[in-house]
């Protein structure tokens, strides 16, 4: 255990050149987005494929699936603590760091989405609470402040064991150390009530996000019927978990091959998450069979020219790729006698690459052929578009990266 | 003891101080009321009229003057890219109007060239003016709105350009401004406002001339009379009479929206007449 803790200071106090190398990389593909961010504010919305009829695409799909990212936190680090599943505990900090980061990547999604980012405050002053938006908005918000503070409150043993151990950053230690000692109690038993109580508050978020107010943005479009279904909110809660373990596993291998965590970040670890996986993966053919079923059985004509479009039609390869490489070849690893956790990787990287397709194939064909037949529209993201997103997902790995340098991202005790 | 004490304290205020933040900024907006009710009051609008439209699909000869007179009208941008508020489609002679067909025999029905052609028919639509409008519940700042005498109405300002109205809008009557629209200097009409870059817009039932006591533009420029306006409240207001002697249809019925744009057909189809 001794040897655990050194191993995980050493990764905070030894900052090499490949760290930097990273950032710098990384940092170059935020200057990208960044720039083809100002392009967007200056000429417009027409920078975009976008158009009158597909008024949504691919930053919107990419908004629902950072919010399946966020999720690894509550999926790992409350129900471990909820559940008592402890053998996951080496991962639970690694976890609610995505959240935090998944969530900042999900609202710069959105942000790049609006027309008038420079109004966003007319949002805040103007809130309907009638509008699907603003539920989003204030989830959201409750979301990452409950996420974040029960990050601060379960660090309190970790920071108080590496105050005074580095230079420049002690002062934030000693800042975040004042904090926790104000607001956790000094008892322990007390101490883990709390975290209990703050975990058990945000176990439902994932019901409220997901699987309401997230789906509510597209279920409650009258207009798309492909989207008007009651069953959006179950298919996006499955969506966002699998997408939640999928995206752990992946940050999880990556750190432990980077900082030699094998011992720490075991293989036992990596194969339950691949069990949970395979489970969800299952879930989700399941949903993507009954829709399409009920449908084509069903053939009402708005509905039908979607499903249609999707199974035979124009986007059918993509579609039948997503299905195949995303989610059955995945479930094929899972199920193999000899699977270790390199095959756990492999059908994580192939599944969330098929989570985020799926994402996109909800949205724009269903916005693509609406109930007036004769508007029927098209979509190709422009370069702008894809830059942005490549933006935003660069930004998240430099936070994340730095997180990693400032907190200790495996529990010390 | 004394710890837990300055703790209790502590978080107090933060969640007292949370609490009211949120209410302060929230609840003087208007928010808990604009939820239960989707229509704004102001002493233009108080005027006890219903306004809504009929179209005679039997008459229109497609000819698309509406569009380009209300094009002039409204400032209606070419620059970036041509934008129209009303649309007119080409239909087949057995096409009804809400054909829900999986495959449109012809998609760009908005691009024809000559009008009319014999055995065509003509449908114009533009914003239906709900009288439960989906865009109106979607929208989460309230910049669009349903004022007292039934016009949808845009507030530019207030406009993020989320376009969640859009996507609710069962009859795509609604244009997003995708670069700044231009519209030279001399060609502006000075009653309404050239909207700014990156908000929606969509018709405003002329609402500038309507409440002044005029037509809409589109019905005053129709050559072939296959538009009329008036007040749904006057049982002798043109529409009211309308649909008071013909059968009546709304566009996408099941939608449950209750327009106000409404379109009959008054007895035999144009070409039929002429031929």
């Amino acid at each position: 255990m001794e040897n655990h803790v050194d191993k995980i200071l050493e990764s905070m106090e030894n900052t090499g050149q490949a760290f930097y190398a990273t950032i710098g990389i990384f940092g170059m593909v935020v200057l990208w987005g960044a720039y083809a961010w100002y392009t967007q504010f200056t000429v417009g919305m027409q920078a975009t494929g976008l158009n009158n009829t597909v008024m949504w695409g691919l930053y919107i799909a990419t908004f629902m699936f950072m919010i399946g990212v966020s999720h690894a936190g509550i999926i790992i680090s409350t129900t471990i603590r909820v559940f008592k599943l402890d053998k996951f505990k080496p991962i639970s900090r690694i976890a609610e760091g995505m959240t935090l980061v998944g969530l900042a990547m999900a609202v710069l999604s959105v942000v790049a989405d609006i027309g008038r980012p420079d109004r966003i405050l007319v949002l805040f002053f103007n809130l309907r609470i009638g509008s699907p938006l603003a539920w989003d908005l204030i989830i959201l918000s409750l979301y990452f402040a409950s996420s974040a503070f029960y990050l601060l409150v379960s660090m309190k043993h970790d920071i108080s064991l590496i105050t005074g151990r580095f230079k420049v950053r002690d002062g934030l230690y000693k800042i975040l150390g004042g904090i926790q000692n104000v607001i956790t109690p000094k008892d322990p038993e007390k101490y883990e009530n709390m975290l209990n109580s703050i975990s058990i508050v945000i176990l439902p978020f994932p019901l409220l996000d997901s699987g309401m107010v997230v789906a509510f943005i597209f279920s409650l479009l009258g207009a798309r019927p492909a989207l008007n279904a009651p069953f959006i909110g179950a298919y996006f809660l499955v969506l966002a978990i699998v997408t939640g373990i999928a995206a752990i596993v992946i940050v999880s291998m990556i750190l432990s091959r980077v900082y030699e965590w094998d011992e720490i970040i075991s293989e036992e670890v990596i194969m339950g998450l691949g069990n949970y996986l395979r489970v969800g993966i299952i879930l989700i053919l399941y949903f993507i069979f009954n829709q399409h079923f009920t449908i084509q059985y069903v053939s009402k004509s708005a509905t039908l020219v979607v499903s249609n479009m999707l199974l035979f039609g124009s986007y059918a390869t993509l579609f039948w790729g997503m299905i195949i490489a995303g989610f059955v070849v995945p479930v094929l690893l899972l199920i193999l006698p000899n699977r270790n956790k390199v095959g756990v990787l492999i059908a994580s990287v192939l599944s969330i690459l098929g989570l985020w397709i799926n994402c996109v194939l909800v949205v724009v064909p269903a916005l693509t052929f609406p109930n007036i037949p004769f508007n029927w529209g098209s979509y190709i993201p422009s370069w702008v578009e894809w830059s942005v997103l490549a933006g935003i997902l660069a930004l998240g790995v430099i936070l994340y990266a730095v997180l990693i340098k400032l907190i200790p991202i495996v529990e010390l005790d | 003891m004394k710890e837990s004490i300055k703790r209790r304290d502590f978080l107090k205020i933060v969640g007292i101080g949370s609490v009211y933040l949120v209410a302060k900024n929230i609840i003087p907006g208007g928010a808990v009321s604009t939820l239960l009710k989707i229509t704004q009051t102001s002493p233009t609008t108080n005027s006890g009229k219903r306004w809504g439209m009929v179209i005679d699909v039997g008459a229109c000869i497609g000819c698309r003057q509406c569009t380009y007179g209300c094009k002039e009208e409204n400032n209606i941008p070419n620059i970036p890219a041509p934008m129209q508020w009303i649309e007119t489609f080409e239909m087949e002679q057995n096409e009804p109007i809400t054909r829900l067909n999986s495959v449109p025999s012809n998609q760009s029905k908005t691009s024809y060239i000559e009008s009319p052609i014999h055995g065509k028919w003509y449908l114009p639509i533009a914003c239906l003016h709900c009288d439960d409008p989906p865009c109106v519940k979607l929208c989460p700042t309230g910049a669009t709105f349903k004022s007292e005498d039934g016009i949808v109405e845009m507030n530019y300002d207030k406009c993020i350009g989320c376009r969640q109205c859009m996507a609710g809008c069962p009859y795509n009557a609604r244009s997003f401004n995708w670069g700044k629209p231009q519209i030279p200097q001399e060609n502006v009409n000075a009653l309404v406002p050239v909207r700014p870059i990156g908000v929606v817009e969509k018709c405003t039932f002329c609402q500038h001339r309507v409440r002044e006591g005029l037509l809409t533009k589109c019905v005053e420029i129709c050559p072939v009379g296959a538009r009329h306006f008036g007040d749904l409240n006057d049982p002798n207001s043109p529409p009211s009479k309308l649909l008071e002697t013909y059968i009546s249809s709304a566009l996408l019925e099941e939608m449950n929206t209750k327009p106000k744009l409404l379109y009959i057909t008054s007895g035999k189809k144009w070409f039929e007449e002429e031929g």
